[in-house]
Order: structure tokens, then sequence, then C-alpha cells
């Protein structure tokens, strides 16, 4: 009895995990291979969408775009994030007020972002531009939602409004953790701040950087919400990423074969990131131990 | 090699908790000075403030006869020793050596000399390639030490360095860090709340209470000669017995009077307690200046208390011996062979040329 015990109480998570993930997950690489507008009868067509996928050059568009995600959030947000926790982390007066602050974005929900930036990068009375015009810069205010040469890189920065502090919090719970007795040693033994933060607080962050980075990884690769609140994908899929076309094709072109083959190729480019991640972090632990 | 010097030196933490109150300390060239106290008493703020890891808020420190209150960590030429180690986990045993020289920019090979030297010293040489975790708690405390030789500093601080290792350990690390004092001429400072550690390794003693310095002397004179009943009563275990008394002159000169007893003050003392006649002092005497009459060598009338055993603790050494006598309770360690038993009668002797007396307001010591 008592061996059965904790798979009695895995059996509710475990049914619920096979119903709500895996079956969905199975049933959308099934139907990766059909044509199929939702209603009527599927047609098995074996590779055919994939092959015009890899054609399909507002796909190609969407998935570059997505890798211009993945190189500004993972350059921007992690380095920015922790440099802004190192910041609270001083304790300087008032610094509950300013972490409040910065954390802000982070209770509010990507459509709620969406609209706020799209109102702050409106053309001519945005906050952004206003600014622009009123430093004498004219010259660089943009159309910047409209503009395909810059509209991904708006969204982008969008975006890291809320990624930053969630970065930032993933760095100072690291920091609760690093040792101060460490800190004052590399003091004593003769490091400045700078030698202090590399070789003794940035080898205790790696924990919270495997987080950081992997979360990073994953959020913009799946990046949809922001896209579709501010510009839909456009102008003419300019700014479209992967999750975004996907669900063009499949809710407004009733296109679910062609839908759940993006879905697929979304998911394992997912997951080779994520594995190159993970295999680095653990051989490097295996190493150390 | 160097003096350290506190003159003055106060700590102050935000703006309302006195930390160390006007502490005036001087550590001669190569001596081994031991701050010790119970936890809160400002010990380790004092060595943290020579460390440079906190700020002096009043008075000045020196160190070679240079203040060194706005001097970096770094450039004070010293090297502490933390409670839990501090090594880096991610560097292996000779990397966290070589730490410190690597900042400095030594050469290679001077760096790979003073580490395989440290090493060898301290007897670890096997364990240079591997991590902090691999290591027991005594290497890393080895390494730890390892660590702070091999800069080969002006001043070492040691932070309750044996207080996380386990008994045997620390009776064998102590002897070590000893030996390493006299191998290497070092001024060493060094902080615990461990009065063994403290009577063992130190030239000098220093301890503190609410964060003033109670007393400064060598071993000996903090035993023997404590300078108020705090001292007395930190220094030495079991702890000296203390009994509210009064002096009064009676039959043959000066006699201590309590609630239970009265001895005879030798006449050596009598001076000393001249303007304390008829007045309330505290009266103190160590356990193991206390005999069981069957055992002492000079029993007369006017040394000798009576008092009924309550507990009896034979430690097969010596026996300890927990006495009633009128509402005290008095603490004797007495020879092994006592015949004393629980709820019956005993004859205590004092050795009263080792009697301390200590005023009841100031609660310094008279004698």
């Amino acid at each position: 009895m008592k061996k059965i015990t904790p798979y009695l109480f895995l059996i509710g998570p475990l049914a619920m995990y096979i119903v709500w993930v895996l079956f969905p997950i199975f049933h959308t690489v099934i139907v990766s291979f059909t044509r199929w507008d939702g209603m009527t009868k599927m047609r098995f067509v074996g590779l055919q969408n994939y092959v015009q996928l890899f054609r399909d050059r507002y796909f190609l568009l969407s998935f570059i775009n997505n890798l211009k995600w993945m190189v500004g959030f993972v350059l921007l947000s992690i380095p920015l994030g922790l440099l802004f926790a190192l910041l609270m982390d001083q304790r300087f007066p008032g610094h509950r007020v300013y972490k409040t602050l910065v954390y802000l974005p982070m209770a509010l929900s990507f459509v709620v972002i969406g609209q706020i930036w799209s109102w702050i990068l409106e053309p001519t009375g945005g906050v952004v531009n206003t600014f622009l015009r009123w430093i004498g810069l004219s010259n660089f205010a943009k159309s910047w939602l409209s503009d395909p040469k810059v509209v991904t890189y708006s969204l982008i920065w969008a975006a890291l409004w809320r990624q930053i502090p969630y970065a930032m919090v993933l760095f100072l719970a690291g920091l609760q953790n690093v040792n101060r007795d460490r800190v004052e040693a590399a003091m004593v033994d003769g490091a400045n701040a700078l030698q202090r933060f590399w070789y003794v607080v940035l080898p205790e962050l790696r924990p919270a950087m495997v987080v950081a980075v992997t979360v990073n990884v994953i959020d913009s690769l799946r990046a949809f919400d922001i896209v579709y609140v501010m510009t839909r994908g456009g102008p003419f899929y300019s700014s479209s990423v992967m999750a975004n076309y996907m669900y063009i094709q499949a809710f407004h072109n009733y296109r679910m074969g062609y839908g759940a083959a993006i879905s697929v190729i979304q998911f394992l480019v997912t997951l080779i990131f994520i594995l190159i991640y993970v295999l680095n972090v653990m051989k490097k632990e295996e190493r150390e131990v | 090699m160097a003096q350290v010097v506190l003159e003055n030196v106060t700590k102050i933490y935000d703006n309302k908790v006195v930390a160390v109150k006007n502490a005036n300390l001087v550590v001669e060239d190569k001596e081994f000075v031991v701050l010790l106290g119970p936890s809160g008493c400002g010990k380790t703020t004092t060595l943290r403030m020579i460390a440079g890891l906190e700020e002096v808020t009043e008075g000045k420190i020196y160190i070679d006869g240079k203040v060194v209150n706005d001097v970096e960590p770094k450039d004070r030429d010293i090297a502490m020793v933390f409670q839990n180690y501090a090594l880096y986990p991610h560097m292996t045993v000779y990397e966290n050596m070589a730490f410190g020289l690597k900042l400095r920019k030594f050469p290679k090979d001077e760096i790979d000399r003073r580490v395989r030297e440290a090493a060898r010293i301290l007897g670890i040489e096997d364990l240079l390639d591997r991590k902090p975790r691999q290591l027991s708690g005594g290497q890393r405390q080895r390494v730890a030490v390892g660590r702070a030789i091999v800069r080969n500093p002006k001043v070492f601080l040691f932070d309750e360095p044996l207080s996380n290792l386990d008994a045997k350990l620390r009776v064998q690390m102590r002897s070590e860090l000893k030996k390493l004092h006299h191998r290497l001429q070092a001024t060493i400072i060094y902080v615990t709340h461990d009065q063994v550690e403290a009577m063992t390794m130190a030239d000098k003693i220093v301890i503190m209470k609410d964060g003033e310095i109670q007393q400064i002397g060598t071993p000996y004179e903090v035993y023997n000669n404590p300078a108020n009943v705090f001292v007395a009563g930190f220094i030495g275990s079991p702890a000296m017995n203390f009994v509210n008394a009064r002096i009064v002159r009676g039959e043959g000169g000066l006699w201590v009077q309590t609630s239970g007893f009265k001895v005879k003050v030798p006449k050596e003392f009598e001076d000393k307690l001249a303007n304390y006649i008829d007045k309330e002092v505290i009266f103190g005497i160590r356990p193991h200046d206390i005999y069981d009459k069957l055992f002492a060598i000079a029993p007369t009338p006017e040394n000798t208390v009576f008092g009924i055993v309550d507990v009896v603790e034979p430690l097969g050494s010596e026996t300890i011996l927990h006495v009633k006598v009128g509402d005290e309770t008095i603490v004797a360690v007495v020879n092994p062979k006592t015949q004393a038993k629980e709820d019956q009668k005993i004859d205590l002797v004092f050795d009263m040329t080792r009697m301390h007396v200590f005023d009841k307001e100031t609660e310094k010591a008279i004698i």
C-alpha cells in the first residue's frame, strides 16, 4: 500500500498533464501532416506543409524576427537586469520604492504593455517623438510601428520593458545568496570592485544566470501577445514572429495543418536552444563536482 | 611585520547602536593577541575595523605607525581568515591561494613558489587541484590559512577560525596555529569566544563586554588578577564563586562575613581593604582554590566553611561539588578521592591567599 500511495497522488496531475499537454502536442504533430480547415475532414498530405514552409518567405521572415527577439532579449535583458539588480542591492535610501517601480511592469499583462507602448510610440503625439523633437532631434523621430525597418526593434524594446525587471528579480534573488564573507575575503585579497564582481559575485550568480537565459530564450521564441496587440505582425509581415504567423494562418486563413506545422517548427527550435543550454550547464556542473 | 594600535576607537551603527566604545589597544610586532568575549561584545567589529571592512566612527587605527582609517582593506597589507573559511567555490585550492598574489600581479613562478611553500607548511600539497567542496572542514580551514600566509602580510586577522570544527580537530588546529605563529613570526589578532583558545594561544588577551575593553593582559594575569567581576567570572571553568559579603574587624584582624560563613583575610591584604571596613563587597574565590578538608594542606578554623553537599560531579581527574553554604551555593573542584555524598555535611577549606574582593558598586577588583 505504501508503495503505491505516491502514484495514487500522481494520477490526478498526470491525467491532466496528458490531456492538456501531451495530447495537444501529439495532436498538433498529427495535424501538421494534414490539410484541414478545422471543420471538414482532415486530408493527409505527408510533409507537404513543411516543404511549403521553407519556401514561404513570410515564415522565414517571422523566423528571423524570432531570432532578433532572442538576441535582443539575451543581450539586453540579461546585462540590464543584472545591472539593475546590482544597483538595487546597494540598499541606498529609498531602494524599495525604486525596486517596486522597476518591478511594476512585471505585474502588467503583455496586452496592457502593448497598448501603453503603442501610445508612447505613436508617431505624432507619442512621448518618444515629442521628446525627440523637443531636444532638437526631430530627424530621429520615426513611425516606430509602421516603418518596416524599425518595427521589430520597437516591439522588442516594448517587450524588454517587462523582460528586464523579470531578469532583475531573478538576479536579485541570486544576489541574496552571494556569500558576504567571500566578497570581503576578496576585498582583503586585493580585488577592486570590478574584480570582486567578476571573480566572486558573478560565479555565484550562475544558477540565476541559467534560469534567466533559459527563460529569455523561451520567451523570445514564443513571443506573441505584444506583436498581436501592437502590429498584428505588420506592416507586410515585417514584424511578424512565428507564433503570430501561426495564429494568422490557422485562425484567420483556416489552414490548421499549415499552422500546426509552424507550431511544430517553433517547438523544435525552442527545444534545440534549451537542450544546448541545459546540456552545457550539466556538463559544467559535472566537471565541478 | 608590524605593530597595530587602536586609539580611542569607537564604532556606532546607524547613529545609535554602540558596537565598540573607546577602545585603546597596542598590539606589538610579532605578538599573538586574542580578542575574547561573549557574542555581541564588539570583538568581531573591532577586528573588522582593523581589516578595513567596517568604518571607524571615531578614533584612529594605526598599522606600522600609519593611520589607516581611510585606507582600503586591500592596501592595508593584512590577511584575514574567516569563520566559515570564505573560500572561492569555483576555484581550486591552488587558485584560491594564488588569487591575492595574482591580483597583486606577482610573477607566475613567484606565485607558484609561495603557494607550494604554504601548502607544504600546512600539509595540503596533495589537495592543490581540488575544489573547496571536495575538502573536509579541517582541510578547508588549512586552505583559508594558506590563502593568508602566501601573501606574507604585516598582520594576520583571524575571526573565530576554529568554531566550525569539531572538538578534536579544534584542539589539533589550536596547537598548529600556535606553531605557525612561531614559525612565521607574524603579528596575529585573533577573535574567539572560547576562553580555552584564548588562554592556550595568546601572548596577550583582550577581554571585551558590551563594546568595552574590560582588561588587557597575559593569560596568567587575566586568570589570577582579573580586573573586575566580569573578567573574573568569564575566565576559568567552572566560573569563580561570587558571594555578597561585608568586611568586618574581628578577632586578630579583618574578616569576610557573609550570610553563611566567616573567613579571615590574610594579613597581606588588610591594607587594601582598609577603606572597605563595614562595607558591602563581593567576595570571589575560584572553585580550584577550595579544598575538601580531608585533603587540605593547612585547614584552620579561620579558613574552613561548613556546608551541605548538593550535587557531586565526578570527572575522574577531579570532582566538582556544589555545596550549600547558608543561602549560597559554592562550587568547589576537589580531589577525586573525596568522600563527599549528596545531602551530607562537608567542611570546605578556602585558600584565602587566592581570594578576590570586588567593589559592590563599580564591580572593579580591590584584591
